[in-house]
């Protein structure tokens, strides 16, 4: 069985989608989801990953600068992403986040949670 | 891949060393911040407000930067550095606080440190043999005739080995001498004649080749040697092939049967080779000849005790058997390294208890500084306090400051530890030396590092046991610095003094046991006199006649140099041989007490005495006259003259076998102490022309002495050149001063009562530094009182008597338990004492008054402070 409470990784971080309410936050234990996703495509620094993530969901998800930094320091810290320092298209220096093999491995475990928590909310939703 | 925590652990350790990380961190929300106002300007704000907007939405960086701050601290070793580094820099800030702290612990651990280490491999650690535990040394012992100790009668040791059952094996050995010849340089060679059994009792191998077999060593089978490995690697270069190669020894030749591995020596340091000798029943003379030493390995199982009684046994069996030989003789069983280490043992120990007394004052000390220091910063605590710092985090800063010092210490104390550890070599007893080496291993890093961690905790939590946090808010108010912990401090100072005491009494007691030792006349003349040894070959028959020409032909050269005032031969010089004895026969006094049955004899030429100083108290000096063809002749000394009352030049000896001819006592010469500088002159002895000598023997002599004007060392290659000139396959060893000879009797000493002083100093100045510490703060902390009394007419005289008073109550108290202890544990120091008492009273009353001189010398300052106080700023400080 899945626990919808689990907090997961222990990250209490939240990203709250929109600016307009309440009914846009996110559940708990999902931002560091979405960054192992958007690494996977490729190394990136802090501004990029909440960009790529806004762009992809249409502006549904938008991530809170106050947790997207303390998310990817505890990452850090636990393995799954380590960091560079790097230039910029723009000829800055940016710290860039890539993923490791825990972080891959997370990724594919937590994309396999996130699914099936889905499902069975979505079954739970068209049964009712 | 690695684990998680060791992850966490690198990236925190890195963010913890390196500067850079805030800094990171801060850049990494800037460039965020930068794109984010960079998109806004793209919409066409202008760059203030796109700015603006973006801080808007950023939302408070500062948190997200301190969120992600406290992520990457560990928030105990955060805090501890943070501690440390506020130690390191408030000690900085006071450094002769530091320093003396530092210095005074280092001097403690250090010195008790390195005398532990030497205790470790001398007394602790076993011998470096094979279960040397179960090994043993059998001695003879004539205890009526004043001889604890007495080497060994082939015949018994014979003896012995047939009847003794409490012995895996017992062998038997006896120094001499080799000269080695045939190849480069002549050398005298320190060697032994071992039984062929004396390896596999020991319980070492040779490392090349075997040991002994057992027909070798019977009479006609003894061409057989063992080299040491230092000889081997010296003279032959290690060459594996020289087993079965013959070297020659004493003019003979020797098969090598084996080489001793590295590091073995037995019974000396200067052993460096040994032959086999075979004693049997059949084979063995006389029981009157007593040479031998006996070494056995006790049968596992069977006690000290019981080897013991088993000798009585049989020793009393043979005194009766061999009535003439053995009358009076028994047996004593001492366990090896008992026998070893002797006299060393009570040594070591006073110097380690000396040494640990330093520790405990200097402890002492440092708790003290820490407590006046504690209270002097009680405002900076007390404020600290007010602005909410934990009370465990101000006792963990302390704590921390305390660890950093005795650190410190520790540190400087285990260098300390390693330069002495070197120079106390000279402590280590003979039959050791060489064998064991005292280094400092990682045990007694830990003793130290601990013990000065250990007291740094204890210094660092003292001063906040001083002080109560209640006392500390009211501190704050400028109040309150009455102090609570005066009389802990006074305990303190207290404990010190007495602790001084004991040290400087023991260290008088010794110090004037080696100034009696350096005023005892040994009976000579030692200054300008160079010494050399030639052991001479004891092959040929021509031998006696050869050896006397060798020594007129040395003699006359020697004469000939130009500084040389008189020089002679003799069997051994005074320290350098402890036997040498001979059956005496008076014939005036046919009845003689049993000490005086044995006397030294020794074959001299006729300047020898003259030479190293002797006095002629009666008759005439042995001369050239005295030769072959005369009547024979001896002088005596004056411990013989004694048991004949007056007359005695004229009369008549007998040197051992009832068959040799009378000897006519010509002249009488004042004692020598032959056995060592703290023996009296207890035994007679006999000094006779070699010129008379009728046999090639052990008596013929074989150490010169030379008296020069000028200094002996630069006569050294000179005589070496007139030996070789005559023989120059003649070997020639210890040159050295006769003073070096005597004053090879005290070196241990010396060195114990150099320590004993250096200790003794830092104690007695560390006490002063505890009275004046403790006095200063008795005056600072009334100085509002005083200046009250002042302004209301008190006598300043008064005060400081008052003062003074109290001083003197702690100073008594101290010297009282100081003095007390020393006399219930002076006893032990007994052993270890010349010419002096243990309880001797000018020796305590000395240190008692040095102690007290010191104490008010430092107690003077802080008491002259008192008298000058002023009453205004006294007050005004109020």
């Amino acid at each position: 069985m899945l626990d919808m409470n689990d907090e997961g990784d222990g990250y209490s971080c939240q990203a709250s989608m929109g600016d307009e309410s309440r009914k846009g936050e996110l559940l708990q234990g999902t931002l560091p989801l979405l960054i192992l996703r958007t690494l996977d495509s490729g190394p990136s620094h802090g501004f990029d990953i909440a960009r790529r993530i806004q762009q992809v969901s249409k502006s549904v998800l938008k991530v809170q600068q106050g947790s997207l930094y303390p998310a990817l320091h505890r990452m850090e810290l636990d393995g799954l992403i380590e960091s560079c320092w790097n230039t910029t298209e723009n000829n800055r220096q940016a710290k860039y986040y890539k993923l490791t093999r825990r972080g891959i491995r997370r990724l594919a475990a937590e994309t396999e949670r996130w699914q099936a928590i889905a499902a069975a909310i979505a079954a739970v939703l068209q049964e009712a | 891949m690695i684990p998680i925590w060791l992850n966490r652990l690198r990236l925190r350790l890195r963010a913890l060393l390196s500067r850079e990380h805030d800094a990171e961190l801060r850049n990494e929300l800037q460039l965020h911040l930068d794109l984010l106002a960079a998109e806004y300007v793209a919409r066409g704000m202008s760059a203030t407000d796109a700015r603006a907007r973006a801080h808007r939405e950023f939302g408070n960086a500062t948190r997200v930067q301190e969120t992600s701050h406290q992520l990457f601290t560990m928030p105990l070793l955060d805090g501890v550095w943070r501690d440390l580094l506020y130690a390191l820099r408030s000690l900085v800030r006071g450094p002769s606080f530091a320093a003396l702290v530092s210095v005074t612990l280092a001097l403690g651990i250090g010195a008790s440190t390195a005398i532990f280490s030497l205790i470790d491999v001398v007394l602790i650690r076993p011998l470096p043999f094979p279960g040397a535990e179960q090994l043993a040394v059998v001695w003879e012992t004539a205890p009526r005739v004043g001889y604890p100790k007495v080497d060994v009668a082939p015949a018994n040791y014979v003896d012995w080995v047939q009847q003794s059952d409490v012995f895996d094996g017992l062998a038997a050995y006896s120094g001499n001498a080799f000269n080695l010849t045939g190849q480069g340089r002549p050398e005298r060679l320190d060697g032994v004649q071992v039984t062929p059994n004396l390896f596999s009792v020991i319980g070492v191998d040779p490392v090349l080749g075997r040991a002994f077999l057992s027909p070798e060593g019977t009479r006609g089978n003894r061409g057989f040697v063992i080299l040491s490995h230092g000889l081997w690697q010296r003279r032959f270069g290690g060459d594996v092939s020289i087993v079965g190669r013959a070297i020659l020894l004493n003019g003979e030749s020797h098969v090598v049967v084996g080489v001793m591995p590295k590091g073995f020596q037995f019974p000396r340091e200067e052993t460096q080779l040994w032959t086999p000798v075979a004693y049997s029943a059949a084979d063995t003379p006389t029981r009157n000849r007593r040479f031998l030493r006996v070494v056995g390995r006790l049968k596992v199982g069977r006690s000290w005790t019981q080897a013991q009684s088993e000798f009585d046994t049989i020793a009393t069996r043979l005194a009766a058997t061999y009535s003439e030989a053995n009358r009076g003789y028994e047996a004593t069983v001492v366990p090896l390294a008992e026998e070893f280490v002797g006299e060393a043992r009570a040594s070591l120990f006073l110097l380690e208890a000396a040494a640990l007394l330093v520790l405990v004052v200097a402890c002492g000390n440092v708790a003290g500084l820490f407590i006046t220091r504690a209270i002097r910063r009680r405002p900076e605590i007390a404020l600290r306090f007010a602005l909410g710092a934990s009370r465990g985090h101000i006792v963990r800063q302390l704590v921390i400051e305390g660890i950093a010092l005795s650190a410190t210490g520790g540190a400087i104390g285990v260098v300390v530890a390693l330069v002495t550890v070197d120079w106390l070599g000279t402590l280590i007893p003979p039959p050791l030396r060489g064998a064991v080496a005292p280094a400092l291993d990682w045990r007694m890093l830990v003793f130290a590092v601990t013990t000065s961690v250990l007291s740094g905790i204890v210094f660092g939590l003292a001063p906040q046991w001083a002080i109560s946090g209640s006392k500390l808010i009211r501190s704050l108010a400028g109040r309150g610095t009455q102090l609570p912990r005066e009389r802990v401090r006074a305990a303190l100072v207290t404990t010190q003094i007495a602790m001084a005491v004991i040290v400087v009494a023991a260290t008088g007691l010794l110090v004037r046991t080696l100034i009696n030792l350096q005023n005892v006349d040994p009976g000579f003349r030692t200054e300008n006199v160079l010494t050399a040894r030639m052991e001479v070959s004891s092959s040929g028959a021509s031998t006696l006649d050869r050896r006397k020409r060798f020594y007129a032909e040395v003699l006359d050269r020697i004469r000939q140099l130009p500084g040389v005032v008189s020089a002679g031969f003799t069997t051994f010089l005074p320290y350098t041989n402890f036997g040498g004895s001979i059956e005496l026969v008076l014939r005036e006094q046919p009845d003689l007490p049993d000490a005086a049955k044995f006397a030294y004899r020794r074959e001299v030429t006729p300047d020898y005495l003259t030479a190293i100083g002797v006095q002629l108290v009666a008759g005439r000096w042995l001369t050239e006259h005295d030769t072959l063809g005369q009547a024979p002749v001896a002088v005596v000394n004056e411990y013989i003259a004694s048991l004949l009352g007056s007359g005695v030049v004229g009369t008549q000896l007998k040197l051992g076998a009832p068959d040799t001819p009378w000897i006519t006592i010509v002249g009488v010469v004042a004692n020598i102490r032959e056995e060592g500088l703290e023996t009296p002159p207890q035994r007679g002895t006999v000094y006779t022309p070699v010129a008379q000598s009728q046999q090639a023997w052990y008596f013929n002599p074989r150490d010169l002495a030379v008296r020069v004007s000028g200094d002996p060392s630069h006569f050294a290659a000179a005589i070496e050149g007139v030996v070789w000139s005559i023989d120059k396959d003649q070997s020639v060893s210890n040159v050295r001063m006769l003073e070096a000879v005597v004053d090879g009797q005290i070196r241990a000493r010396k060195t114990q009562v150099t320590l004993l002083i250096v200790f003794a100093a830092v104690v007695v100045f560390l006490s002063a530094l505890g009275v004046y510490g403790l006095m200063s703060f008795v005056v600072t902390a009334r100085t509002q009182e005083f200046g009250v009394r002042i302004a209301l007419g008190a006598d300043r005289g008064r005060l400081a008597a008052f003062v003074a008073r109290q001083g003197l109550v702690w100073l008594a108290t101290g010297t009282a338990v100081g003095l007390t202890i020393t006399v219930l544990v002076s006893r032990g120091l007994e052993r270890l004492l010349y010419g002096v008492r243990p309880l001797d009273p000018a020796t305590l009353m000395s240190a008692t008054l040095l102690l007290c001189l010191v104490a008010s010398v430092a107690a003077l300052f802080p008491i002259y402070r008192a008298t000058c106080i002023d009453p205004l700023t006294a007050l005004r400080a109020e």
